[in-house]
């Protein structure tokens, strides 16, 4: 059914960007038992696989973010799709990548806590923080960072710098939120200044914030995508 | 795609007014022949053909759909230009194995084949292909395709004269076994002449005329003699150009010749001869085109 061919595009997009996607959990795996095994940083021993992972991955998905405009919609439009197959998959494909890149550092942590007594605040924990993040908000929240790299390829794609500068700050806005709703205490200095604040407490309440914020976001992106010209070159 | 319809069309960059009013209707698996000048909007009226962009003013209908976002329509249409590879990691073989994954009709079997007519590399990174292999894998990914609207607009500028030739041997082939609508863009109108069915001229934005091609041969003749007797022949006709050497003149006339104009040219001492599309593209398109 030409009507699902949204669905073969989806699973092309997360093979394309999942080879990527092990490149950099790989790395990061790598690089946190390096730390685990030679750093006495107690934020480090405390922290679990799935948090370190974490953090190179929103970084990760807002560059597949910013990447998908330029790259997967005139290919998508050259093999005969609509932006509208574009958008389904493309969102998809993102939240099953943040599923899949969350799920398989979830396992490698409790592989880690368990053989090594790698992360000592708990096999998920993000340093001493541990109470609120699981995996399913980890998944949420690298989604909306994919969500704001394609916010910044969509306004550069479609506006040039007339809607790629608004669509920095937009992006920056939203990241800026989910520092501020999660308190994650990232070393990202452009963010501290929010530290002081004070933070939302509960994870209900951070949660629908999320939510909401995706949800918008993602319906504006639909909106400003549907009768996007695609260039010719 | 039996039947397209273009109505009043018009597309704008910003500002700049790129097309106007272009009206037109291609009826048929036949192959169409879009030339203009560059600039003229050729790539613009294409993209307007592949939904790549919505027209800013004017209808246009496929089978009687919109084919903008129109899943049908669009996945009817393949619509191959000159693209940049030059960040392309994957092969020509992931980019015809991706296509046909997406395209209903795609024959891999003869993508593979027109890779060996062509002689380009299959696992080689698109990147690292010249201009010509590249192009090459443009035509391939189009022809393949088989879809029912087939649109080619000056890939072909990058190949080397004998792969033209191939590629020109090759389409009316597949043309002879899978008919379908097929555009061509180009400015290369001496050596593709005689592959258009019908053609569209395009200038500054608008369609200059739209006709059979063998019709439209028909109304372009040289006038060839004596000075004198070339004007009395030319007055009141349209003419698209003069040469003058010493007493003798030539023009080029786009009107219809009829018997009596030819008997009367040859009673005067007149030389009547054809005009070539490419001569008529110059002399219509080019500045001064029609002044008289």
């Amino acid at each position: 059914m030409r009507q699902d061919v949204w669905k073969k595009a989806a699973r092309d997009l997360v093979y394309m960007q999942g080879q990527w996607a092990l490149w950099v959990v790989g790395i990061m795996i790598l690089i946190y038992a390096a730390l685990q095994l030679f750093s006495r940083e107690p934020d480090l021993e405390a922290m679990s696989a799935a948090a370190f992972v974490f953090q190179g991955a929103t970084i990760f998905m807002l560059v597949c973010g910013i990447l998908s405009c330029y790259g997967f919609l005139p290919m998508l439009i050259s093999f005969g799709l609509t932006r509208r197959h574009y958008f389904l998959a493309t969102a998809v494909s993102a939240l099953v990548l943040s599923a899949l890149m969350m799920a398989g550092a979830a396992v490698l942590s409790v592989v880690f806590s368990l053989a090594f007594g790698f992360g000592t605040g708990g096999a998920l924990a993000f340093a001493e923080s541990a109470s609120l993040l699981q995996v399913p908000v980890y998944v949420l929240i690298i989604y909306v960072y994919f969500l704001a790299g394609w916010l910044i390829s969509l306004g550069f794609y479609r506006w040039r710098m007339w809607g790629g500068f608004p669509a920095i700050a937009a992006a920056l806005l939203l990241m800026a939120a989910m520092e501020y709703v999660w308190n994650f205490n990232t070393p990202q200095p452009f963010f501290t200044f929010l530290s002081d604040m004070n933070q939302l407490p509960a994870a209900g309440l951070a949660l629908t914030v999320t939510l909401l914020l995706a949800a918008g976001v993602t319906y504006g992106i639909r909106a400003a995508s549907a009768a996007v010209p695609v260039k010719v070159k | 795609m039996s039947h397209i319809q273009a109505d009043h069309l018009s597309a704008a960059y910003k500002k700049e007014r790129v097309l106007h009013d272009v009206t037109f209707t291609l009826s048929g698996e036949r192959i169409y022949g879009l030339i203009g000048r560059n600039g003229a909007g050729k790539t613009t009226l294409l993209s307007l053909l592949a939904s790549y962009r919505r027209p800013d003013g004017g209808t246009l209908l496929m089978d009687g759909t919109d084919p903008f976002e129109d899943a049908s329509c669009m996945a009817s249409t393949v619509f191959m230009y000159e693209k940049d590879y030059s960040d392309e990691q994957d092969s020509a073989r992931v980019l015809l194995k991706l296509a046909a994954r997406y395209r209903p009709a795609f024959d891999l079997d003869y993508a593979l084949s027109l890779a060996e007519t062509f002689d380009f590399p299959l696992d080689k990174p698109m990147h690292k292909l010249s201009t010509g292999k590249q192009a090459a894998v443009n035509v391939t990914l189009g022809l393949a395709a088989r879809a029912p609207l087939t649109i080619f607009d000056e890939i072909y500028t990058g190949m080397d004269a004998p792969t033209r030739d191939q590629f020109y041997k090759e389409l009316l082939a597949e043309q002879e076994r899978h008919p379908r609508t097929v555009i061509l863009s180009t400015h290369l109108v001496s050596e593709m002449d005689y592959l258009f069915d019908e053609v569209l001229m395009i200038d500054d934005g608008q369609l200059l005329l739209h006709e059979p091609t063998d019709q439209l041969l028909e109304r372009g003749f040289s006038v060839t003699g004596p000075a004198g007797a070339v004007e009395q022949f030319a007055e009141g006709r349209r003419v698209l150009s003069e040469q003058t050497l010493g007493g003798v003149k030539s023009v080029t006339i786009f009107e219809e010749l009829t018997a009596k104009d030819t008997a009367a040219a040859y009673e005067n001492g007149l030389e009547i001869g054809p005009v070539g599309l490419q001569d008529l593209f110059i002399q219509l398109t080019g500045k001064g085109a029609g002044v008289s």
